[in-house]
């Protein structure tokens, strides 16, 4: 392999500048550490000799032979803060294109080394060389060729790669000599400017005549580019993008030095990964912030308008704070309110929570089926009772309306619930409820809460329908036990009369016990209403008027709701209380998945409520498959559930007793176990934000503001390239556009009043900007440049010329005549004249007014001329005349001119005919005429109008 | 002591080729779009780029990879083969041209497998076999390591000028500029296509190799300009962005040209209803100051104007504009709707305030809002609603009795009448724009109206305005607008054709 040949070929992969090598000798000094380089150049004898002197960590020999003299090879790869890497840099002193190449190098531990190459590297000779201070020397020598400054062609070539060069591991310039003349300098440009610096990123921006951007890695230059969107390599990395770099006098000028860039290996670029972005973004930003910064210097902003926003957003945060950390502390709490009953949070796995079928039952109804129904996590214990919990009840089919939701101190709850404790034969009942509001608790049927079950202090009202009911204060679920015994609660009134259906209802009467009859109405109706859920079951809906019972005798079939609703209201027909009841039956200790509906009768022979349920065979649940039709056997055969059999509850004796509460039972006041993750992000994460604002990495800048800075140029940017300007939004909103007098206004305003027509100017300061200010119209102050680049961009109206018409401005009695009228007619436009004004009018809309204009005419107008000729004579036509063509000029809708013009029209017409007439009377009696002749139209006469 | 310059000069072959692959690309990103450009280069029409998980795949249509390439990248990917001998094949491929290639010996990978016309050609490793096409080149990688989400954006981004249609994961990429209102191929000494934007963008030109960007340069003096230069074989020796920049240098001037030629032509052929087309045209030109100062665009017509009393729309050129900004200010709005109330005869500018503001900063122009007519209504008052009222009632009255009223036939009328009504005809008939299409004279003496469908007004011969329009007209058809300003009662204005002869 030829080692010359592939170190040329490396060299030459640098660019066509040949004095790169110098940058390249920096590179090494700065990566051994060196704080000082001196280059010398000389020449004797024919020769240029250039000596490269660092003060460095030196290296030895071993590790020059293994490293610099080993192309590719390089001592510094995947080193940290090293500015080499390729092991090919050193080479590039082969453009200088040296006869001979002298390497000295002095270690901090070891023995000296030189080694002595000849141009072609053909030849080498090592020498061992007496202890020194610490470093490097290189000498390259070549033949002096004639017109060869070498000294200025390095010093110019170590000032474009290396006047940034910062000594490795520090923030000072590396101390860098040549010929005596120092390179290195502070990273600076000419104000405008700021320079910055933000982990591992330094740099500086300027407002300048031509664009510049330079990108230095380690303080070694790498590229030169027009703007700082050149560096990436596809064009929508960075979004924004603070100013064109067109503008003359505004051109952004950057200069960036990453620490942490990923050149390539001809460090003529530097790879577009999140280094270079970052340092990208962190340069715009600081441009941007340069310009508003100029902008306050300039033109600064009281206190209290620049303390406005930070003040608000402050306040912003601290609101979200307090309420944010009052919020999760409500939360947070382990006091709760409680509620009547023990209860403790469910576990995550529970089951959907019980919650008041009533809220959403309807009643039963025959042309429509219920609504798909939810199962119920309801559990209880001895498990060996088959049960019917009884949620709500029914007296009459209307009733859906009536059982919703009872609000807390509803006058329906007022009762307290008195329920026997238990002592035997007793049910433990457990469920999970979910509020808000309240809930009636599943009693069984024949059953009553014991009312001892449910400690703590709080309310357990009773329903008028002797449901006992709990408050829950919120949808959070909990956990419900209680005991349940043999017993009734009492009722605001018993259910039985409440409707007669003679003639509907089989009669009963020959049996003897509400049970017996209970039992002929439930086979009755089982036989004549056949249990069907089928979706396309529907009765004629204008029975329904006839009633609920003969429309569902009339359909012969129905859901549960419907067969037991018809058997209560024959129960009730027939004397014997009853209602109907919805709920869930209980078999092997858990509630069934689906309501179900039934009746509770009051069996007067023993004192309690009993289930009758006319679907027998039980209805299956929604969605399974319809059952076979009850045969009159099966209908007649009692089924196998205990209570099913109508009067006949189970032997409770022979039931194993139903064990104790169990021990260790709690009840507690909850403790809830709220989301308060969520809720403390809304009051810590503000704080965050606001240490973090704080404590955040922060951009270490120092600006040097231009006092003499021309703020017109950038509001000429901002004017001509608004979008390239929208990242300084200072421009568009900080009053910068002085006005005459005081103050001054903000572009955006500056458009809004050119927009509307009343953007004014003036730069001598004339009485008639003088007026237009006292009335209140903003008049830029064209003196300033600012003013008047704002000014005659935006086309505002030129006060002193104004003046300069207005001056000589004058009115002849015809035109006093025309503004007379115009006034009376509530016109707002007058007509002046002025010799000052060409041929075209010139129109005005008067400053500090809101509609009025002013039109001033060249009195050398041949229709004017004309008008003015007959006003004499006919001074109604010339009126006449000079409004038309005014109001023609002035583009006045037709209709409008029509009425502005028709009254006049007509006093000259009949101007006119007074005076043809032989014996005309004079202008005073021609009026007195025209008058009368006006009195008698419609429209009063022109010239009578209110002024 | 003399030294064996062959011990002391060496080269660290494991190093070069692990620093050669990435030498000058940004990443390993890159090497897909490598890979995309040797395709391109070797002739194929269509290429296929498949990245997916951890594998990289290219295949093409193209010729099969030369043997010698192979050769070459068989030796360089040969651990076990001497320094030399690998520092040889680098040299070779380097030689060829083949960076993509380079690249993949440097890319950390699992597999590498070359498939052309169907044979294996080269495998690394122990890759799945897939199926490939019968004719072209395919390069497949496993467990490559690059980071996919650049290597897709980099793709987009740099086949966008590709002669041939590149497939990424089974999409096509886009090619061509985006948004573009013109495009044109570059013409000698550079060879590529130009295009102007429509957005903002800055100007932006593309250097490509073999159809494949390789880097960019902008064009400091303009915006909205997109060009692609296709090096070739011309930037093979450069093979660094930063060198093909700096080489390319004067071709940048001569592409700079060529656009503002192509803005100039474009901004006075675009079709009219293309106002924002235009204006982008525009504001490239005049973006920057040496150009839009020029001789050539100054007397481009590119900026409209209305012109006349109808405010006729005209191109307009800068020295025009100059022309009549001499000693006075140019009128100009934002919109051509804005000058519906001017009245002036003098030229309007229609101009947007940023292009008024780049205009007044080159040259010096200052802009006036043309004088506006557009008065506002009367102030509301008693009397105006009561003459409103008033007309209502009038009109209403005459309707009513219009609606039995016939016209007097002609040979019922008297002279005067005859001579009135026929100058009031003939105004009729001679305009275009008429609140009425006909007039007749009827009895009565009810106040004019227009009547029905036929909008013809309707002259009650004994109304005394009437009689006394007759009189005069009759003897004086100068006052017939008068006249009918008259009888018409406010509630429009007779034809325009009749104030002419008034």
């Amino acid at each position: 392999m030829d080692f010359r040949e592939r170190a040329w070929f490396e060299a030459e992969r640098y660019g066509a500048d040949p004095w790169v090598f110098v940058r390249e000798l920096l590179q090494n000094a700065r990566d051994a550490g060196a704080a000082r380089v001196r280059i010398d150049v000389s020449e004797r004898d024919g020769s240029v000799r250039l000596v490269c002197r660092d003060d460095g960590a030196g290296m030895t020999e071993a590790h020059a032979r293994r490293f610099l003299f080993r192309l590719y090879a390089s001592s510094k790869e995947g080193e940290q803060g090293m500015a080499g890497r390729f092991g090919v840099g050193f080479w590039s002193i082969l453009r200088f294109e040296p006869k001979v190449i002298v390497v000295r190098s002095w270690p901090r531990e070891g023995t000296g080394w030189e080694i002595t190459l000849d141009g072609k590297l053909e030849h080498a000779q090592s020498v061992v060389l007496p202890h020194g201070y610490h470093g490097t020397e290189l000498v390259l020598t070549r033949p002096a060729r004639p017109d060869d400054d070498v000294s200025r062609q390095v010093k110019d070539a170590a000032r474009m790669h290396g006047r940034y060069l910062l000594a490795k591991g520090s923030q000072e310039p590396l101390d860098v000599v040549i010929d005596g003349e120092r390179i290195t300098e502070e990273l600076s440009l000419p104000a405008p400017s700021a320079t910055f610096r933000r982990r591992g990123v330094r740099g500086a921006v300027a407002l300048g005549d031509a664009p510049h951007v330079e990108l230095f890695s380690k303080g070694l230059h790498v590229r030169t580019a027009a703007s700082v969107d050149e560096l990436l390599a596809s064009p929508d990395a960075t979004k924004s993008r603070p100013m064109a770099p067109l503008l003359e006098g505004l051109a952004p000028q950057v200069v960036l030095d990453g620490d942490a860039l990923n050149l390539v290996r001809s460090r003529s670029d530097a790879r577009d990964d999140k280094a270079l972005r970052r340092a990208v973004q962190l340069s715009q930003r600081e441009l941007a912030r340069l310009i508003e910064r100029q902008l306050q210097f300039s033109r600064p902003v009281p206190w209290w308008r620049r303390a406005l926003k930070p003040a608000l957003v402050g306040a912003a945060v601290l609101l979200s704070v307090v309420g944010g950390a009052w919020l999760a502390s409500g939360f947070l709490r382990t006091e709760r309110p409680r509620p009547p009953i023990g209860a403790r949070p469910l576990p995550p796995t529970a089951a959907e929570p019980y919650r008041d079928p009533a809220s959403h039952y309807a009643g039963p109804r025959t042309d429509a089926l219920p609504s798909t129904q939810r199962p119920v996590d309801l559990t209880y214990w001895p498990a060996a009772y088959d049960l019917h919990f009884a949620s709500f009840h029914l007296t009459r089919p209307s009733d859906g309306a009536d059982l919703t939701w009872l609000p807390y101190g509803s006058p329906l709850l007022r009762r307290p619930y008195v329920g026997d404790p238990c002592t035997e034969n007793c049910v433990n009942v457990r469920l999970s409820l979910s509020g808000p509001g309240w809930a009636r608790l599943p009693v069984p049927t024949g059953y009553q809460l014991d009312r001892s079950s449910l400690h703590g202090a709080g309310d357990v009202r009773r329903t008028p329908e002797g449901e006992p009911a709990i408050y829950l204060p919120s949808s959070l679920p909990i956990e419900v036990v209680y005991r349940v015994g043999l017993g009734a609660a009492p009722v605001d009134r018993m259910p039985h009369e409440v409707i007669n259906l003679r003639g509907s209802a089989p009669d009963v009467s020959m049996y003897r016990t509400d049970a017996a009859k209970a039992e002929a109405l439930r086979r009755w109706v089982a036989q004549h209403i056949e249990y069907s859920n089928d979706p396309s079951l529907k009765v004629l809906r204008e029975l329904q008027a006839a009633g609920f019972v003969e429309s569902a005798l009339l359909a012969g079939a129905g859901d549960c709701d419907v067969q037991n609703a018809v058997l209560a209201l024959m129960l009730q027909s027939s004397g014997v209380a009853a209602r109907l009841t919805v709920g869930y039956i209980g078999r092997d200790g858990q509630a069934d998945p689906l309501l179900h509906a039934w009746v509770e009768y009051w069996d007067r022979q023993n004192d309690a409520w009993r289930v009758s349920d006319a679907s027998l065979p039980l209805s299956p649940a929604i969605g399974a498959k319809t059952p076979a039709r009850p045969t009159r056997a099966a209908a007649a055969a009692p089924s196998k559930a205990p209570v099913a059999v109508a009067g006949r509850l189970p032997d409770l004796s022979k039931l194993p007793s139903a064990p104790a509460v169990p021990a260790g039972f709690q009840v507690t006041v909850p403790e809830w176990h709220a989301p308060a993750g969520a809720f403390a992000l809304l009051g810590v994460g503000p704080l965050f934000a606001l240490l973090f604002l704080v404590f955040r990495p922060r951009v270490k800048r120092e600006t040097q503001l231009d006092a003499e800075h021309d703020v017109s140029r950038l509001l000429q940017g901002a004017l001509a390239r608004p979008e390239a300007f929208q990242h300084v939004p200072a421009l568009f909103e900080q009053p910068l556009v002085p006005r005459r007098g005081a103050g001054a206004i903000s572009l955006g305003q500056a458009y809004e009043l050119a927009a509307a027509g009343r953007l004014y100017s003036s730069d001598a300061g004339l009485a008639f900007s003088e007026r237009a200010m006292k009335a209140g119209a903003v008049v830029i102050d064209a003196m300033r440049p600012e003013g008047k680049v704002v000014a005659e961009a935006l086309g505002a109206v030129n006060l002193d010329r104004w003046d300069t018409i207005l001056r000589g401005v004058g009115v002849t009695p015809l035109l006093e005549e025309v503004n007379r009228h115009l006034a009376a007619r509530g016109e707002r436009w007058k007509l002046m004249l002025s010799a000052a004004v060409s041929h075209e009018p010139e129109i005005l809309n008067v400053p500090g007014s809101k509609d009025q204009k002013w039109v001033v005419l060249n009195g050398d107008a041949q229709w004017l001329e004309k008008a003015e000729a007959s006003s004499a004579g006919r001074p109604k036509r010339a009126l006449f005349q000079v409004i038309d063509e005014a109001a023609l000029w002035l583009r006045m809708p037709a209709a409008r001119r029509g009425r502005l013009l028709a009254p006049l029209a007509r006093a000259a017409m009949l101007e006119e005919l007074e005076a043809r007439r032989p014996s005309s009377p004079g202008p005073q009696q021609a009026q007195q005429r025209i008058d009368e002749v006006d009195a008698a139209a419609v429209v009063p006469a022109p010239g009578k109008v209110r002024s | 002591m003399n030294v064996d310059v062959a011990e002391l000069l060496t080269i660290d072959v494991e190093a070069e080729i692990r620093k050669l692959a990435e030498a000058e690309l940004g990443g390993p990103w890159q090497v897909p779009a490598e890979l995309v450009r040797r395709s391109l280069r070797a002739g194929a029409t269509r290429v296929d780029v498949e990245l997916a998980g951890s594998s990289l795949r290219v295949s093409d249509d193209g010729p099969a990879i030369a043997d010698a390439s192979l050769e070459a990248l068989r030796g360089l990917l040969d651990v076990a083969a001497a320094p030399s001998a690998r520092h040889r094949a680098l040299l070779e491929l380097e030689g060829q041209g083949e960076v993509g290639l380079v690249a993949l010996a440097g890319l950390q990978r699992r597999t590498l497998r070359i498939v052309c016309d169907g044979a294996e050609r080269l495998r690394a490793g122990d890759p799945k076999v897939r199926p490939v096409p019968a004719r072209g080149a395919v390069i497949e990688l496993e467990g490559v390591g690059l980071d996919r989400a650049q290597a897709k954006r980099w793709l987009e981004v740099a086949v966008r000028f590709s002669p041939a249609s590149v497939v990424l994961d089974g999409v096509e990429l886009e090619r061509g500029a985006a948004n573009a209102v013109v495009e044109a191929k570059l013409e000698a000494p550079v060879a590529g296509t130009l295009a102007l934007l429509r957005s903002d963008e800055p100007a932006r030109v593309w250097l490509l190799r073999w159809g494949v960007v390789t880097t960019h340069a902008m064009l400091p003096g303009t915006t909205g300009v997109e060009a692609a230069v296709e090096l070739g074989e011309r930037g093979q020796r450069q093979v660094g962005a930063g060198e093909l920049r700096a080489a390319f240098k004067r071709e940048l001037a001569e592409v700079e040209a060529q656009a503002i030629e192509l803005a100039i032509a474009t901004a006075s052929a675009l079709d009219p209803r293309e106002p924002e087309d235009r204006m982008k045209v525009r504001a490239m030109l005049l973006a920057s100051a040496k150009v839009a100062k020029s001789a050539e665009v100054r007397r481009v017509k590119m900026l409209p104007a209305l012109y006349g009393p109808s405010h006729a729309r005209e191109w307009s050129s800068i020295d025009q504009l100059l022309h009549h900004a001499q000693g006075k200010s140019v009128l100009a709005v934002d919109t051509e709707a804005r000058a519906a109330n001017a009245v002036t005869q003098a030229p309007i500018f229609v101009l947007s305030p940023a292009e008024r503001a780049r205009l007044s900063q080159l040259f010096g122009v200052a802009f006036a809002p043309p004088p506006s007519g557009g008065v506002a209504g009367p102030l509301l008052s008693l009397k105006g609603l009561a003459e409103s009222g008033a007309r209502a009632a009038r009109a209403a009255a005459g309707a009513v009795q219009g609606a039995w009223q016939k016209a007097v036939p002609v040979e019922d009328q008297t002279e005067a009448e005859r001579a009135a009504l026929e100058v009031f005809k003939s105004a009729v008939q001679t305009s275009s724009r008429k609140p009425f299409n006909a007039v007749e004279l009827c009895e009565g003496d009810g106040a004019p109206h227009v009547k029905g469908r036929s909008k013809t007004l309707m002259l009650p011969r004994g109304n005394a305005e009437v009689a006394a329009a007759v009189a005069l007209v009759s003897a004086d058809p100068s006052w017939a607008y008068t006249a009918l300003t008259a009888l018409l009662g406010g509630v429009t204005m007779p034809p325009s054709a009749l104030r002419a002869r008034s």
